[in-house]
């Protein structure tokens, strides 16, 4: 594992969930719908290379991932209804500092059906970028299986 | 991790699809989460201090 991993994975989890009920920087209305989440560690290099080749993600969301320097690690939250995940999308997806302090400056970006958040960290200010979205590939970039043909030795 | 405003965003700040949350709403959300965090990693610690006195008498057992 990365020695500077610093956000383990229970951690993150309780983060994820917390971001996502928060009145502020949360989904509205999220308690009315049931959500099946999914969890996981990535690289920035392998989920950038993975959003860059998406057409089911917005051009703005795409640019803003792409142009925004990452840590090298990072725990993506993505949240889908049923109906969604039997298509492999996911409505909301959260993006936290795998590499960071365990705590509230993880979160890099929010993204829900009609707005995500980026935080600026230069300026410490919160960008709420007004955007409608589909929902969005489930990323399976990270997970060998059928999907990609991978096969064991 | 700096993360800097890039040209998309400068683009889209000037179609007015960005918007700052005011500050002290941001202090807020971020007051109560980082209580959260703390509740949990009190209770985070006590569950693994369960955990290892547990396992390490489950050894003096063997």
């Amino acid at each position: 594992m990365y020695p500077k991993m610093y956000l383990e994975a229970p951690t993150a989890k309780k983060l994820s969930e917390t971001f996502f009920t928060d009145e502020t920087l949360g989904l509205p209305g999220y308690e009315k719908e049931k959500w099946l989440v999914r969890r996981f560690l990535t690289s920035s290099r392998s989920f950038k290379r993975w959003v860059k080749n998406q057409s089911g993600i917005t051009i703005n969301f795409q640019k803003s991932i792409l142009e925004t320097e990452l840590p090298k690690f990072i725990w993506i939250a993505e949240y889908s209804r049923s109906v969604d995940y039997r298509d492999e999308k996911s409505s909301a997806m959260l993006i936290l500092d795998a590499t960071g302090m365990d705590n509230q400056d993880a979160l890099l970006f929010a993204r829900y059906p009609d707005r995500y958040f980026v935080i600026d960290r230069t300026s410490g200010s919160l960008k709420l970028v007004k955007e409608y979205s589909d929902p969005m590939p489930l990323y399976k970039n990270n997970l060998k299986g059928e999907w990609n043909q991978w096969k064991s030795n | 991790m700096e993360i800097e405003l890039t040209s998309t965003m400068d683009e889209m700040e000037a179609e007015g699809l960005v918007e700052s949350i005011p500050p002290e709403e941001v202090q807020a959300s971020m007051n109560r989460i980082q209580q959260t965090m703390a509740n949990f990693d009190v209770e985070f610690k006590a569950m693994q201090a369960q955990s290892e006195q547990i396992a390490s008498e489950v050894y003096l057992t063997f």
